[in-house]
């Protein structure tokens, strides 16, 4: 890269050449102040609110290069003068009266407007009338409050790869649209959320949030998700003083992805309507009867030994699983498969490198969302990758693509393929022929997402799939649907936060903290450990996993984490 | 055998509409019946110019210039001059105090100060005849580039020529091609913008109807000069015939093996390919053109990057205008010394004008630089009708602005419009006169802008439309003068600020006449008047812009 000399308000400075001059007013600390701009996007020049004065002339400085010879001032009275006419603009074009709207005090467009000191309106507002579209589940979009910055339309194509929301008509007619021009609840919209993260203002909003609280009233607390393995980073916005939370944002700062999330990752918390278990319990001859916590461990210490064995899922996290295995020994199983049919021969950074992708009996878009958006925005982006679906059921990724067969047609998909410099697999489970066909493909690269959360973790602590049989069975997880009917004799100790119809049939529950109330560490699907942080304090009388099994296994837990 | 008359008859869109059709028709009908077919060429040719006198036709050799023709008309025209020798006087084209000069079409007044390059062709020859244009030395400029000259040499030939975009902007030609030329890439793009979304504009139309081998002998040799192979002709669906007539002339030229695979025996290829426009304003603003190319929603985006660096799919791209493009070949073979020697010291050769509004003679127009706006409105066109008091030209388009009447001896070349504040634009020309109200016409242009700003950035989205807001209240009584001031500041701001070409030359209209006709917008503020009677103000209602509620769904 060039170096080359140019004057920024009056100093010599060296700089980059690729840079544009707002890199370089924010290398400086100089502020500038910009609205359509949103760092992961590609900077478009929209709003106009970021231009700066280069001899005489106005330049939008986020996407504008540097070049030779400038001579850039970011604080003229022409500057001000156009950055406050065009945000007069923007407050004249729709309805922007604070006060009946949700965003105020969250809104970069009224931040602007404090910061230009706006005292009134130059333009007459409430000029037109828009719609309000209420027709999704989880958002809603008021078009009245719309700036058309498009960072919504950017980030669901560049970002989330989901292509659904777009623009309709020109000029000031233009609107902000999903798929055709349909009610966004009616389209192909996946409920990422991500435009409701990023709109600026108080037109794409997060229904179960809204009127919860403000940023500024929020404690905002970085989190790994735990919904999948992926371990999308998140920001989770809890309500200062209370103990719920508001909403869930992606970290924008996230390696693994970037600020994008995926239906469960944002809104599973917002609208968990699963039964908590409220308290522990132990079934007698007249049913079930509350106990406490030492009554719990007076009861499992009596069933462990010889003849106890423990089975556990993916849900716990690595903190856990040592402690079950310091208690149990090798009695430990995992409920669910765990050995990969196939290992993964390439990571998240080879699969945004691909130009081809064979996904094999995994719906992205429900399953593993982010995945999924990782996939979609080089198919349906600027990459032009390819996309080749291998699935017999339903599997929503098969309305972006032509190449769909069935896994009988496995082969024909592999000759398609066949072109392709650089091609991953992704799959999840596989049956035996397959597993066999695709391992005769060295060309391949194969990119494995595990079953659950921390299968990669159970993997590494040595716990396997197996069914082996004891007096007593303990159970650790959220996944305890097929313990009673396997070991129909024992004696069986859940530790779970849920209740499901087979709970009933369990002789001691133990009920424990779940989701934000819980923390850890856990491996993701690249073997990556990844930190959980707590969020929320458990309202219930439930127990920590962690300190039943500290107390069990005799040590306290500070000496155990 | 050689014939004894040839007929050149018009087949520009005008002419067509006007029945140009059905005159032919019952011209060949009447021929036959009088059995003079054998002895009667006839060639249709692209627009003529004088179009409001449409049909036209004119015989040869005594070059009769038959206008407003009908089938009577027709049918005397065979019996008196074809067959007899005796032309109808009374027929052919004159101003009242010309009639008598004579038929001789060079000494029309309407013609007299033209100076025909990119025109020279239109009207003369069959555009479906590719023969008609190899007659006239077409495709020599083409062989003379491949066999003798190194593409170095061409964009020198083409920079010292002083040729100048004539989209609008008039950025130096040799210069454009060069930067191009220098891009690093072997793909590269030659892009001829025919989307002419002016209102009222017909200058690169006709020259595609007219004489559509030209434009395309002008891609080739741009093709050759900057090292690409393929090329684009961006023309708006709205132009069939112009499509048609361009698709016949690649069809022609590949089978002569002037195009496409190893021109005129030489390694040089050069394939082209015609993409249609949904015929939106700002798709002909280079970067928008190009996502508009590429299959993508026509928007512009900011530049640096330039297409000569980062263009078509991001491959170093020129992009040319259809009149510039039909400059070049006469460049190549006459030499630059000659295109030099017309027009003035910054603006070389000739301008093409579609002349319409209040003027006599309306239609399509070549002149040379320098030529002032005087001659081109009084000489040229014939002054202006039923006695009526010049006002005004427009010119440049909604993006341009006013000459009054005491500007009217500036020549047209580039500096002195940019100094009156108007610009060359793409060559459209209104003329004004007593009855216009320059309120209402700047109120025009930018209901045209409003409608057509693609809404990406927001001084020319939400800005024009409060300017237009402004002047609907000042044409309705209802105006303020604080009402200048903010028109004044946000034409400022606007043409400042906006991201593209579109935004910052629309408010030019209103800065133009809130200079000369200040007095009329004071006028129509403090005294509620209009002096041309065209704006109302008795139902004084102020209703803004046709308010559409906007669905979602
Ligand atoms: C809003 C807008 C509309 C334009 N429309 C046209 C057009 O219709 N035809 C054209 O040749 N150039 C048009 N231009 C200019 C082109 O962007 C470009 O400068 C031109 O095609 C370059 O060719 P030239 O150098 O041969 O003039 C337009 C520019 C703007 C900003
Ligand atoms: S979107 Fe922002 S500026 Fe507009 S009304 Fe809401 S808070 Fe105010
Ligand atoms: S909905 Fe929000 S993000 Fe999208 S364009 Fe409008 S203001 Fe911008
Ligand atoms: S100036 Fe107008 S046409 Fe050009 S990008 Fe901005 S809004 Fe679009």
């Amino acid at each position: 890269m060039e170096r080359i000399k140019i004057k920024f308000n009056g100093n010599e400075v060296e700089v980059d050449s690729g840079k544009t001059i707002l890199d370089v007013a924010n290398e400086l600390g100089i502020h500038i102040p910009t609205l359509c701009n949103f760092e992961p996007l590609a900077p478009k020049g929209y709003c106009r609110m970021c231009v700066v004065e280069d001899r005489g002339a106005l330049k939008a400085s986020c996407v504008t290069p540097v070049a030779a010879g400038m001579e850039i001032q970011t604080d003229t009275p022409l500057v001000k003068e156009a950055r406050y006419i065009n945000l007069q603009l923007l407050f004249g074009e729709r309805n922007h009266y604070c006060m009946y709207c949700e965003s105020s005090g969250d809104c970069e467009l009224q931040d602007l407007g404090y910061e230009f000191g706006l005292d009134h309106f130059d333009f007459p507002p409430y000029e037109r009338k828009f719609l309000v579209d209420n027709s999704h589940k989880f958002l809603t979009i008021d078009h009245n409050r719309c700036i058309l910055c498009r960072r919504c339309i950017r980030a669901c194509s560049e970002l989330a790869g989901h292509f659904v929301l777009g623009e309709r008509d020109r000029g000031f007619n233009t609107m902000i649209i999903a798929d055709v021009d349909v009610p966004l609840g009616e389209s192909t919209c996946t409920s990422c959320g991500l435009c409701a993260q990023i709109c600026p203002t108080g037109t794409i909003k997060d229904k179960r949030a809204a009127y919860l609280g403000k940023e500024v009233q929020s404690d905002i607390i970085p989190s790994t998700c735990d919904i999948c393995p992926l371990g999308c980073g998140i920001n989770v916005y809890r309500r200062s003083g209370s103990n719920f939370i508001i909403k869930v944002y992606g970290d924008w700062d996230s390696p693994i992805n970037g600020g994008v999330l995926c239906k469960l990752g944002r809104y599973s918390v917002l609208y968990d309507e699963r039964k908590r278990l409220l308290a522990s319990k132990i079934r007698d001859d007249f049913g079930y009867r509350k106990i406490d916590f030492d009554g719990v461990l007076k009861i499992a210490r009596s069933r462990i030994g010889d003849d106890a064995v423990a089975y556990v899922d993916g849900s716990l996290y690595n903190e856990e699983l040592a402690l079950i295995k310091k208690v149990f020994g090798n009695n430990v199983y995992s409920i669910n498969p765990v050995e990969p049919p196939i290992p993964s021969s390439t990571d998240l950074s080879g699969l945004s490198k691909a130009e081809g992708y064979i996904v094999i009996g995994v719906d992205l878009n429900k399953d593993y969302g982010v995945v999924g958006s990782m996939i979609k925005r080089r198919v349906l982006g600027e990459e032009k990758a390819k996309l080749f679906v291998v699935d017999d059921g339903f599997n929503s990724l098969t309305s972006i693509t032509e190449n769909v067969f069935t896994f009988k047609d496995i082969e024909q998909a592999f000759d398609k393929a066949k072109g392709l410099k650089d091609v991953v697999v992704v799959f999840s489970a596989l049956s035996d022929t397959i597993r066999d066909t695709l391992t005769k493909r060295g060309e391949l690269k194969y990119l494995w997402l595990p079953f659950e959360t921390n299968t990669i973790g159970l993997i590494k602590n040595g716990i396997k799939y197996e069914m082996k049989s004891g007096k007593n069975v303990f159970f650790f997880g959220k996944d305890h649907k097929k313990i009673r009917e396997r070991f129909p004799e024992a004696f069986v100790i859940c530790a779970t936060p849920f209740e499901i119809e087979e709970t009933e049939k369990i002789d001691l529950l133990i009920a424990t903290k779940d989701g934000f109330e819980r923390e850890g560490t856990f491996y993701n699907l690249e073997g990556k450990s990844l930190k959980r942080n707590k969020a929320l304090e458990s309202e219930y009388n439930v127990i920590d996993v962690i300190d039943l099994l500290s107390e069990l296994s005799g040590k306290t837990k500070s000496e155990v984490i | 055998m050689a014939k004894k008359n040839t007929i050149l008859i018009c087949n520009g869109a005008a002419c067509i509409s006007s029945g140009e059709e059905r005159i032919k028709e019952k011209l060949i009908n009447k021929l036959s019946e009088k059995n003079l077919t054998e002895e009667v060429d006839i060639i249709e040719t692209g627009c003529m110019g004088p179009c409001q006198f449409g049909p036209l036709m004119i015989v040869y050799p005594e070059g009769s210039f038959y206008i407003k023709l009908n089938e009577d008309k027709i049918a005397r025209i065979v019996e008196e001059h074809l067959l007899k020798g005796r032309p109808v006087k009374e027929f052919t084209w004159a101003t009242p105090e010309s009639r008598r000069i004579g038929e001789e079409k060079k000494q029309l007044p309407f013609f007299e100060k033209q100076f025909k390059i990119v025109l020279s062709n239109c009207g003369r020859i069959d555009p479906d005849s590719i023969e008609e244009y190899i007659g006239t030395g077409g495709y020599e400029a083409l062989g003379k580039v491949i066999n003798e000259m190194t593409p170095e040499q061409v964009i020198d030939e083409i920079y010292k020529s002083g040729l100048r975009g004539r989209g609008g902007a008039g950025f130096p030609t040799g210069l454009k091609w060069k930067f191009a030329r220098e891009a690093s890439g072997n793909e590269k793009y030659v892009i001829c913008n025919g989307d002419e979304g002016d209102p009222g504009a017909f200058m690169d139309r006709s020259i595609c109807e007219g004489d559509p081998h030209a434009v395309i002998e002008g891609m080739e040799i741009a093709g050759y000069a900057i090292g690409a192979n393929q090329g684009y002709i961006y023309i708006r669906a709205e132009y069939p015939l112009a499509v048609k007539r361009l698709q016949n002339s690649i069809q022609q030229a590949k089978k002569y093996g002037l195009l496409g695979k190893n021109i005129f025996g030489s390694s040089f290829n050069f394939d082209i390919e015609i993409r249609m426009g949904a015929g939106a304003f700002v798709c002909g603003e280079e970067t928008a053109l190009i996502a508009s190319v590429e299959g993508k929603r026509g928007m512009p985006r900011p530049r640096p990057p330039f297409p000569a660096n980062h263009g078509l799919w991001d491959k170093p791209t020129i992009i040319n205008n259809v009149e510039t493009l039909a400059n070049i070949r006469h460049i190549i073979i006459k030499g630059s010394n000659w295109f030099n020697s017309i027009g003035t010291e910054k603006s070389k050769g000739t301008k093409v004008f579609a002349l319409s509004g209040k003027v006599n003679n309306t239609g399509l127009v070549e002149v040379p630089m320098g030529i002032t706006i005087k001659e081109l409105i009084f000489n040229i066109g014939g002054g202006i009708p039923n006695n009526k008091k010049f006002k005004a030209v427009q010119i440049g388009g909604p993006s341009g602005g006013c000459i009054p009447e005491n500007s009217i001896d500036v020549p047209v070349d580039y500096e002195s419009l940019t100094n009156l504040g108007v610009i060359m634009g793409s060559g459209g020309l209104i003329v004004l006169d007593e009855d216009n109200c320059m309120v209402n016409m700047a109120k025009f242009f930018l209901d045209f802008t409003v409608d057509e700003s693609c809404g990406q950035c927001i001084p020319c989205r939400a800005g024009l439309r409060q300017m237009y807001n402004i002047l609907n209240r000042i044409t309705r009584g209802k105006g303020e003068l604080e009402d200048i001031d903010r028109l004044e500041k946000l034409s400022n701001i606007i043409k400042k600020t906006s991201l593209c070409g579109l935004g910052q030359t629309a408010p030019n209209p209103i800065l133009t006449t809130l200079k000369t006709f200040r007095d009329e917008y004071i006028e129509h503020i403090v005294e509620k008047k209009c002096r041309a009677h065209v704006c109302r103000f008795e139902d004084a209602e102020v209703k803004d812009k046709d308010e559409k509620i906007l669905k979602v769904s």
